[in-house]
């Protein structure tokens, strides 16, 4: 062999991985390049001696357990059968796939306007209401345009008639506790039980 | 062997070391058909020909593993994952490569998930990768642990012990290549499919990593 061989080829060769024709050429091309034959046997040194030491094969500890304990779990449910990749894979007919990017720009635009035609809505918030007493159920209703809040009660004993509402007290704007109809712009609820 | 003597010969003297085929064999058991058959056999749902196959490989498999953990527990562990992840993507596997190839890429994946994993575990560990070759000390006290009893770590013999202490101080890709190539006697092409990179680089990883393990062993030596 008169001209060098590329690195690739020299490099396969000192491993040993040339085919029979290609070791032969550049067996032939390395008979005056020392350096290499010695590089080369250092390789194959090198792989002689950890290999000598480092095995390559080594049975598993308790190796029937691993065969048994392998063939329990490949006969669970989940890795029974191996499945054939194409079959798991739904094919989609080629009419679909054409329509597939117009029925998704059709989407977007019906999207787009529906939310620009829906009228403003204030978020709902979860509303919990105790009741004092068992067996009572409670109604809660808001009314947006008025601002006002009710809450029914179904199922409170009715007030008997010589009960007396006691007087509350409200905030005024300037933070005077206040007696109510006196002025008093805090908010008042009402409770009826039907 | 019986169990008794099986297990017996473990706790004496570690896992067995099987003799490796010749280069280029099937497997451990290159007795009966061959690979191709045993995997059509499985694919199509054979469980016996995928226990042959199982049975074929797994010393190597194993090996490999065990090389890369330095652990025993984890090995095992490892290798029935890489077996039944095998045969979960068996209907997958084409005839363009050898099942041994594949099954190493399977067992490659398996053991960089377990670095990972491992290193999100022990967050903040040194990294080797950090150190350059001349900064590391071989005769340092925080060598990395190997994972071994001292009963094995004596049974491996001084030379093994030494070899398996230098493995641990490279950074796992070099110790998998070193493995790939000089132990397990893989091709180029071969590492290159495994690992899903280009020859060139198999090529130039490996003259680092062997460079680095030489050097450390070379240290080991110069310093006794």
């Amino acid at each position: 062999m008169n001209t060098n061989p590329d690195k690739q080829s020299l490099l396969l060769w000192l491993e040993d991985e040339l085919d029979a024709a290609g070791q032969a050429n550049i067996d032939a091309w390395a008979i005056d390049q020392p350096e290499w034959l010695a590089k080369r046997d250092a390789a194959r040194a090198w792989k002689k001696s950890l290999r000598a030491v480092v095995p390559a094969a080594i049975e598993p500890p308790y190796a029937d357990f691993f065969q048994a304990k392998l063939e329990r779990a490949l006969r669970e449910p989940a890795s029974l059968a191996p499945v054939p990749a194409s079959s798991t894979i739904p094919t989609t007919p080629w009419w679909k796939k054409a329509w597939m990017p117009a029925s998704v720009a059709a989407a977007l635009v019906v999207g787009f306007f529906a939310a620009e035609l829906r009228p403003e809505t204030k978020p709902v918030q979860a509303l919990v209401i105790y009741t004092p007493e068992e067996g009572v159920k409670a109604e809660f209703f808001e009314t947006s345009p008025a601002e006002g809040t009710v809450i029914v009660l179904n199922g409170v004993a009715a007030i008997p008639d010589d009960f007396e509402v006691p007087d509350t007290a409200s905030v005024t704007p300037s933070g005077i506790y206040g007696e109510p109809g006196e002025g008093s712009t805090a908010p008042t609820a009402t409770v009826l039980t039907p | 062997m019986n169990k008794f003597f099986h297990r017996a010969s473990y706790v004496l003297l570690g896992p067995q070391i099987v003799d490796p085929p010749a280069q280029g064999s099937a497997g451990d058991e290159a007795e009966g058909p061959e690979d191709h058959v045993l995997v059509s056999r499985a694919q199509a749902g054979d469980m016996r020909a995928y226990d042959s196959l199982v049975l074929r490989h797994r010393n190597r498999i194993f090996a490999m593993i065990r090389n890369m953990t330095h652990n025993d527990a984890d090995a095992w562990d490892l290798s029935q994952e890489v077996f039944i992840k095998a045969w979960n993507a068996l209907a997958n596997f084409e005839a363009k490569a050898k099942f041994s190839t594949w099954l190493y890429r399977i067992a490659h994946n398996v053991v960089y998930d377990w670095n990972r994993r491992r290193k999100h575990d022990a967050a903040g560990e040194l990294n080797d990768e950090i150190l350059e070759n001349d900064r590391i000390d071989p005769s340092a006290i925080a060598i990395p642990h190997v994972g071994e009893s001292p009963d094995e770590h004596m049974a491996m013999g001084e030379l093994r012990a030494k070899i398996d202490s230098a493995l641990a101080k490279i950074s796992p890709e070099h110790r998998e290549i070193v493995i790939l190539k000089d132990v397990q006697g893989l091709s180029y092409k071969e590492i290159a499919d495994i690992l899903g990179c280009t020859m060139g680089t198999v090529m130039s990883r490996l003259f680092y990593a062997r460079q680095k393990l030489q050097t450390l062993l070379k240290d080991e030596y110069e310093s006794r």
